[in-house]
Parts: C-alpha cells; sequence; structure tokens
C-alpha cells in the first residue's frame, strides 16, 4: 500500500471523527429531561407515552400524560391544543414547548407511530395493549 | 437496449401494484404509499454517491477526464435522488408526525448529505484548470463517499427519532412485509435504480458530447435547435 495513502486516509479519518464529536449533541434536536427542565426557551423532548396514565384534564382543556425516556426518566407533559388523529396509536411522541411549573407545557405534539405496511390490521381489529384516553376531573 | 424497455414495464406495473395491492394503513391511510417513492430515492441518492466516489477512486488511479465527468455526473443525479427522498420525507412527516420539519436527526443527517455534494459542485465551479478540477473533485468525493454511510444509515440510528426503523425488518429481526408488499417494493427499489442507471448513461453522453465540442473549439457543429450563449 501506498504510505500516502495511508497517512491521507487516516487524516481523513481522525478529521472526520472529531467532526463527529464536536457535533454530536446538534445533531439532535430532542433534549434530555433535565436539559429540558434547566432551559428556559422553547424545546423538543421525546418519550414513550405511559398509556396507563394519559388524562384528558375537562377543567384545564388540557391532555396529561407522562413519558418515559430510553433510561427510565420520567416528565409529566400537559397540552391545550388539538389532541393530533394518531396520538392513540402513537408508541412514542415528540412534545415542543417548555418546561414550566413541574411540567413540560407542549404547544405542539408530533407522534410517532408504529409503521405497518404488511396489511395485518384490517377493519375492527384493535391492538389489546392500547389503552384509551381516559376523561376525568381536575 | 432492453432494459429501457424492462424500466417502462416496471414503472407502470409498480406504480399500478403501489396503488392497488398494499391495503391503506390503519394510522394514516392512502399517504403511506409515499414509502414506495420515498425510500427508493433514497436508496438511488446512496447507490449514486457510491457511484461517484468509485468513480473518483478509478479518476485517481488512471487520470482520465472521463472518470471525473462520470463522478460528476453520478453526484448529480444522487443529489437531484436526496432532494427528492428528502421532499417526499418532509411530505410523509407531516402526514405522521404532525410537521413538515422538526430537525430530526433523520432530517440533520440528510441535510448534511445534501450540503456535502451541494459543495462539490461549488468545488467544481470554482476551479477554472481542467486537470486540477478532476483532482480536486476525485479526493472530495472520495471524502464524501466514506462519509455518506454514517449520514445515511449509522449516524440516525444511534439517536431516538420519529423515523421508523422497523418497517422492513422487526425488532425480532424478522421480515414484516407480506409477499404483495414485498413484491411491490422490491419493483420499486429495482425500477428506480434502474431509471438511475438510464439517467446516468443519457447525462454522461451529453457531458461527452458538450466536453468534445468545447476541446474542438467547433461550435458549429451544435444543431440549431439548442440554444446557445457564447
Amino acid at each position: 500500500m501506498n504510505k500516502r495513502l495511508i497517512i491521507g486516509g487516516a487524516i481523513i479519518l481522525i478529521a472526520v471523527l472529531l467532526a463527529f464529536s464536536a457535533f454530536k449533541g446538534s445533531l439532535t434536536a430532542y433534549v434530555d429531561y433535565d436539559e429540558a427542565r434547566q432551559l428556559n426557551r422553547n424545546c423538543q423532548v421525546m418519550g414513550e407515552i405511559v398509556k396507563e396514565h394519559v388524562n384528558y384534564d375537562l377543567s384545564s382543556g388540557t391532555l396529561q400524560f407522562p413519558i418515559t425516556d430510553e433510561s427510565g426518566n420520567i416528565m409529566q407533559v400537559s397540552y391545550a391544543g388539538l389532541v393530533p388523529g394518531n396520538f392513540e396509536q402513537a408508541s412514542s411522541v415528540v412534545a415542543i414547548g417548555r418546561y414550566r411549573d413541574d411540567r413540560f407545557e407542549a404547544n405542539q405534539l408530533l407522534v410517532k407511530c408504529p409503521s405497518k405496511y404488511q396489511g395485518l390490521e384490517e377493519q375492527g381489529e384493535e391492538n389489546p395493549h392500547e389503552a384509551k384516553i381516559k376523561t376525568g376531573g381536575a | 437496449m432492453w432494459w429501457k424497455y424492462l424500466i417502462g414495464l416496471l414503472m407502470t406495473g409498480m406504480i399500478i401494484a403501489v396503488f392497488t395491492l398494499p391495503p391503506p394503513q390503519t394510522v394514516i391511510g392512502d399517504a403511506s404509499r409515499i414509502f414506495f417513492f420515498h425510500v427508493p430515492a433514497a436508496l438511488l441518492g446512496f447507490l449514486s454517491f457510491a457511484a461517484a466516489a468509485i468513480f473518483g477512486v478509478i479518476y485517481l488511479k488512471n487520470r482520465q477526464p472521463s472518470a471525473d465527468r462520470r463522478a460528476a455526473v453520478a453526484a448529480e443525479i444522487g443529489l437531484t435522488a436526496t432532494v427528492i427522498a428528502t421532499i417526499s420525507g418532509a411530505i410523509f412527516a407531516k402526514v405522521t408526525w404532525g410537521a413538515y420539519w422538526n430537525w430530526d436527526p433523520r432530517q440533520t443527517t440528510i441535510l448534511g448529505v445534501l450540503l456535502i455534494y451541494a459543495a462539490y459542485f461549488a468545488l467544481r465551479q470554482a476551479v477554472a484548470d481542467r486537470q486540477a478540477r478532476a483532482r480536486l473533485s476525485a479526493v472530495y468525493i472520495l471524502v464524501g463517499g466514506a462519509i455518506a454511510p454514517f449520514l445515511f444509515f449509522v449516524l440516525p440510528r444511534l439517536y431516538s427519532s420519529l423515523h421508523p426503523k422497523d418497517s422492513l425488518v422487526s425488532g425480532q429481526g424478522q421480515f414484516v412485509l407480506t409477499l404483495p408488499v414485498a413484491l411491490t417494493f422490491a419493483a420499486s427499489l429495482i425500477a428506480f435504480t434502474l431509471l438511475g442507471l438510464w439517467l446516468f448513461q443519457l447525462a454522461d453522453r451529453a457531458e461527452r458530447i458538450k466536453e468534445e465540442l468545447e476541446i474542438k473549439g467547433d461550435y458549429t457543429r451544435l444543431p440549431r435547435t439548442i440554444p446557445y450563449w457564447p
């Protein structure tokens, strides 16, 4: 092998690795929950919906639910806007908003839906693992 | 020649199949069919960038202008296909997630790819000397080709993302498509790739003719119907 080629390749590899490590945090718009609590501005948090604790608060007109991340941290989210049509099928959500008074006040919800191209889900078939949104008072 | 007829047949059959065979998805309904155009476009983008990098290596080995020209043509097709994948992805995101663009890791990395290859054409424009341009672009496209797989496949999987990872193979490693859907998907991948190949052939020929005319300085041979600015 050509010596110059190896050295050149090594330099490129190191440069690329350095660039990646520098941009690691900027490659994703989603911040972790601790960071979201500190940030005094709009940000995005992502997590799995805790289906058992989804609650629609009629008095304030907000959807309340906790989300958890991969390491088990929990963040309480409240959302006052129009609930996305596919929220019930969603496994994870991205909440866009800011942390205020012990909870993340979202002004937009993005939902992650299971992608199904196999056509197994026919009309009327329901997933038993999905809880319906419960409605309750304050 | 025969394979160009095959593209026509495959493309037609594939488009009909996309709108008839897979049942609409439970959640997003008919919009799920974007999948059969979005994924092949992204694949064609990646394959073209890989081809461009290979032509870059060939140029550095034999210093033939043809290799430089083919690298540029492949990168051009790759950039076009990636733009199509990005736009169809944004529309797909609007339908499934609820926003066209929210800086999901998948979106950030594909933007990185677009910027890398857009800069390639800026570089080509900036160097006037033919040989210097060819040499510099060959090295650049090679570095781009080394980074592209990470941006396309590795990095988006390292972060949590709204982009699905399990549309083809489930978390348990099982292939999830039923046979008709799998066939439709395979046809769309092959049709897009062959179309890219044909585009490559055409664009390469057009570039070669342009180069030959430029070298000879014989613009009189250009047909009248092609507009020409000196």
